[in-house]
């Protein structure tokens, strides 16, 4: 019991001195491995920074040379194109004289040949606007001397058909008259008997009227009682107090 | 014992138009409310006010014999009979063309008694426009016997033959 | 006036007194004779009626605007109210008694009269309703189809669009031939002006009757209005003519003569109604039908019309008049508010007599549209949770917009029956899918244009539709018909 105690005393601190050590040993391989690995890449870095350069270098050299012999080429197009349009221009001062040439004759060709044929239009034309007068002038002749003899005979008709309408027209207003006459003549009548009427009707109420105050006031206090109970034995006679 | 009844016959045998009957049944209120006080006059200067003579005395006649006998219930039993057998009254309305007198009134209220019965009482009125004769309404019923009908008629009638006339 | 009094004075040979005035109930002492409904005239020259006898007095009321004096003689006229009909009373506008209210255009002498209180004709001379009655109203005349003869209520609050729908009704009748009376019930004057100022604005005033009683009549007389209506009806009838007749409106007529009777000191019974409320438009109502006639079936088509106080039709007036009618068309204010015109509720809606008049066809298309309508209503409910409608769904309601959208009628006064079938199935067929609600309102305003004004395209129209017999038949060639002019 006493030596497990004593071992396990021990050992605690033994393991620990050792985890200790291999971890220790674990850094230092890190760090080294770190360290060339920086190493590598600082070396790589400059290496690549060389070759860049060089690259570059070329390249200029490159462009530099491609550039000069663009010029050059350049410079012998352009000789060359001058003297094509130089030959061109000759060229085409030439044509141009001919062209020209050739239009005014055409043209004064064409000028006399069109004069030529208007000449004959003209021509043409004068003789026949005269003859379209003269038949015109003849037509205007027989249309008037046509109109004249239809107006002969038209006014002649129209004198007719003038007179016999004043004639009707003269018979129609007669023949109104006398029926206004007529018709004035028998609302007169009718006017008079209506009138006739209201009069009379006039005096038939004024007759009904006078005779109504004039009985009344005629009578006396006796007759006035007579009548009262007279009209009081009617009234029984007739059965106005029997109960139906 | 006054036989109530008998009484108020006798009284309406007395009375010729409704106008009266109005004023009897105004009286005959005024009695009821002055039946328990004790001013003996002053009823009948009431009635003086309301009635004319002779329905005084024919009203005093009849309410005399409960005021003597001192029977106040009766006097009242009196009243509403009364105005009970007022309404039990027929009334005949004339319209005629004077204001009759009172005996010619009392002829006609004799003439109807006799011809048509106890239970009627008259209503007159004047108009001049009746000319002569008398309008009657009777329960309702209506008929016209006056002059003034019989001018127009014959006016109407005769219509053609006056204007024939007018013209000669 | 005097004379005519004498002349019934003479006549009778009886007299009355009025011994109690109560306006318009007359009490009068005399006239043993007197008879219930017999016409009496009073010295003043004014007219009245005899409602009942007591032991003790006459009762009756006066047609006068005047109160009667106390006193004031009677005189019974041996017969009932009865009124002078005639075709001189057609153009004209006049109040229950048949006198003109437009002082420049007087009643002409007219040789036949009639009681305005008849007994309506018993089962033997009717016909069975078989004529449509068009309306020119599309909502109605395809989804609640009316036919000549039938009473149809028109009920609904005020404001809520029934006189036009009524005016228009007119208008479509009188053009197809019938004759119409318009009876105004107690209406303000400014009512009955702006009724008159359609009738005429629309030319149709030469074959229509005005009969109208205003708000300031006596009440006696208001409650006159629509017997005088049906009687003048009756007449035109009997002459061989259909005729629509309107009652605008019955629910006033009972509370007039609710008032007539509580002042009569008549028993009150529900809601303070006379016991003979029900009676007195029932008897109305019964003197419209199709007739056997010498000249052929003549019809007289009622619609009365009631009113409600917010949408209330369980009220016992509007409960009577649903009851004796053959159907009602209801009106409601939240569609109103809502801007549908008309605003009439096609679900709750009623036609009893109506479908039997028109043709398999024309049944057809009415439920197809109230069966889709009543759908749509449903699927709104559905559709208002939230989630994404499918494409189906989105479809149907589309649909229902442009249904609704042609079933719309602010702008146009009718539209004839045939168009109505041809725009349903222009609506229907989806011929107008995806159109805006600006073009199809344009193209049905083109067709109804053209069908009134040129003849060649209402011919292509008439011989189009008629000559469908189901709307499949309907919507096979829709998509061909020409609307080119000729």
């Amino acid at each position: 019991m006493s030596f497990e105690l004593q071992n396990t005393d021990l050992f605690v601190p033994y393991l620990a001195i050792a985890v200790l050590a291999v971890n220790v040993f674990i850094l230092a391989i890190f760090i080294f491995a770190t360290a060339q690995f920086f190493k590598k890449t600082s070396i790589s870095r400059e290496e690549a920074g060389k070759i860049k350069n060089k690259a570059h270098e070329e390249a200029e050299a490159l462009l530099d040379g491609s550039r000069k012999e663009a010029l050059k080429v350049m410079g012998d197009a352009r000789i060359k194109a001058e003297e094509v349009l130089s030959g061109i221009k000759n060229l085409t001062d030439d044509s141009e004289k001919k062209l020209q040439k050739a239009i005014d004759d055409f043209s004064r060709q064409e000028t006399e040949r069109l004069i030529k044929t208007s000449e004959k239009f003209v021509a043409v034309y004068e003789s026949s606007v005269n003859e379209a007068g003269k038949k015109h002038l003849e037509d205007l002749d027989n249309i008037f001397q046509g109109i004249s003899k239809i107006v002969d005979r038209g006014m002649t008709g129209f004198e007719k058909a003038l007179l016999a309408e004043v004639k009707q027209s003269h018979e129609d207003a007669d023949r109104r008259i006398s029926e206004w006459h007529e018709n004035s003549l028998k609302e007169i009548e009718e006017y008079k008997k209506e009138a006739l009427q209201r009069i009379d009707g006039a005096v038939y109420k004024v007759l009904a009227l006078v005779s109504r105050e004039v009985i009344g006031k005629t009578l006396d206090m006796e007759t006035h009682r007579n009548l009262v109970l007279r009209a009081l034995e009617t009234a029984k006679k007739e059965g106005f107090f029997n109960n139906d | 014992m006054i036989d109530t009844n008998e009484n108020i016959k006798k009284l309406l045998r007395k009375v010729t138009v409704k106008s009266e009957l109005n004023l009897l049944l105004q009286a005959s209120e005024e009695l009821k409310k002055n039946i328990y006080r004790s001013v003996p006059g002053k009823v009948e200067g009431v009635l003086k006010t309301l009635l004319s003579e002779r329905l005084v005395k024919v009203f005093t006649d009849a309410t005399a014999l409960y005021l003597r006998e001192g029977k106040p219930a009766e006097l009242a039993e009196f009243t509403e009979n009364l105005k009970a057998e007022f309404g039990k009254l027929r009334v005949l309305k004339l319209y005629m063309a004077f204001e009759p007198s009172e005996k010619f009134l009392e002829s006609i209220k004799n003439w109807v008694e006799e011809k048509v019965g106890e239970d009627i009482i008259l209503e007159i009125q004047e108009d001049l426009g009746v000319l002569g004769g008398a309008r009657l309404v009777f329960e309702g019923k209506f008929k016209e016997i006056t002059l003034a009908h019989l001018i127009d008629s014959f006016f109407k009638e005769q219509r053609e033959e006056i204007l024939y006339a007018l013209k000669d | 006036m005097q004379e005519e009094f004498n002349n019934y004075l003479n006549k009778t040979g009886e007299i009355g007194f009025v011994t109690r005035a109560n306006h318009p109930w007359v009490y009068v002492d005399g006239l043993p004779g007197a008879r219930p409904e017999e016409i009496v005239i009073f010295e003043s020259g004014e007219l009245g009626q005899i409602l009942s006898l007591s032991e003790a007095h006459v009762e009756a009321v006066s047609f006068s605007k005047a109160t009667t004096r106390v006193g004031e003689r009677v005189v019974r006229m041996d017969k009932t109210l009865e009124i002078p009909v005639g075709d001189g009373l057609l153009g004209l506008i006049i109040n229950p008694l048949v006198h003109s209210l437009n002082p420049a255009n007087p009643v002409p002498v007219l040789n036949e009269t009639r009681a305005v209180n008849s007994t309506p004709s018993g089962i033997e001379s009717r016909s069975k309703i078989k004529n449509p009655c068009e309306t020119g109203v599309t909502l109605v005349d395809l989804m609640i189809p009316l036919g000549k003869g039938q009473r149809e209520l028109v009920i609904g609050d005020q404001k809520s669009g029934k006189s036009r729908f009524l005016l228009r009704s007119l208008l479509t009748q009188v053009k197809e031939g019938a004759i119409g009376i318009y009876a105004v019930i107690g209406k303000s004057q400014i009512a009955i002006k702006q009724i008159e100022g359609f009738i005429r604005s629309a030319k149709i005033m030469e074959r229509c009757v005005i009969v109208a009683s205003s708000a300031d009549d006596p009440s006696s007389l208001i409650f006159l209005t629509p017997y005088t209506a049906m009687t003048i009806a009756e007449y035109f009838r009997d002459a061989g003519k259909n005729v629509l007749v309107v009652m605008d409106d019955l629910s006033t007529h009972a509370r007039v003569h609710r008032e007539i009777s509580l002042i009569g000191r008549r028993f009150p019974g529900r809601s303070s109604y006379p016991g003979d409320v029900f009676y007195i438009h029932s008897r109305l109502l019964e003197r419209a039908g199709n007739f056997k006639t010498s000249s052929g079936d003549k019809s007289i088509t009622c619609l009365p019309v009631a009113e409600t106080v917010q949408g209330d039709f369980a009220g016992y007036i509007q409960t009577n008049l649903i009851s004796m009618t053959d159907g009602h068309i209801l009106f409601d204010s939240k569609l109103f508010a809502e801007g549908r015109r008309p605003a009439v509720d096609p679900f709750i809606s009623v036609t009893r007599v109506g479908r039997q008049t028109r043709s398999g066809f024309k049944i057809e298309i009415g439920n197809t549209l109230t069966s889709f309508l009543k759908n749509t209503e449903k699927l709104k409910t559905f559709a208002s949770f939230g989630e994404e409608a499918g494409e189906h769904i989105k479809k149907m309601l589309n649909k229902e917009i442009r249904i609704w959208q042609f079933l719309d009628q602010t702008a146009y006064d009718t539209i004839p029956g045939n168009v109505q079938v041809l725009l349903f199935g222009l609506t229907w067929s989806d011929l107008w899918q995806g159109k805006t609600k600006e073009e199809i309102k344009q193209a049905i305003q083109k067709i109804i244009f053209q069908y009134e004004l040129d003849k060649d395209i209402r011919k292509r129209i008439d011989e189009y539709v008629g000559g469908r017999r189901s709307v499949r038949e309907l919507l096979e060639r829709i998509g061909e018909f020409d609307f080119s002019h000729a």
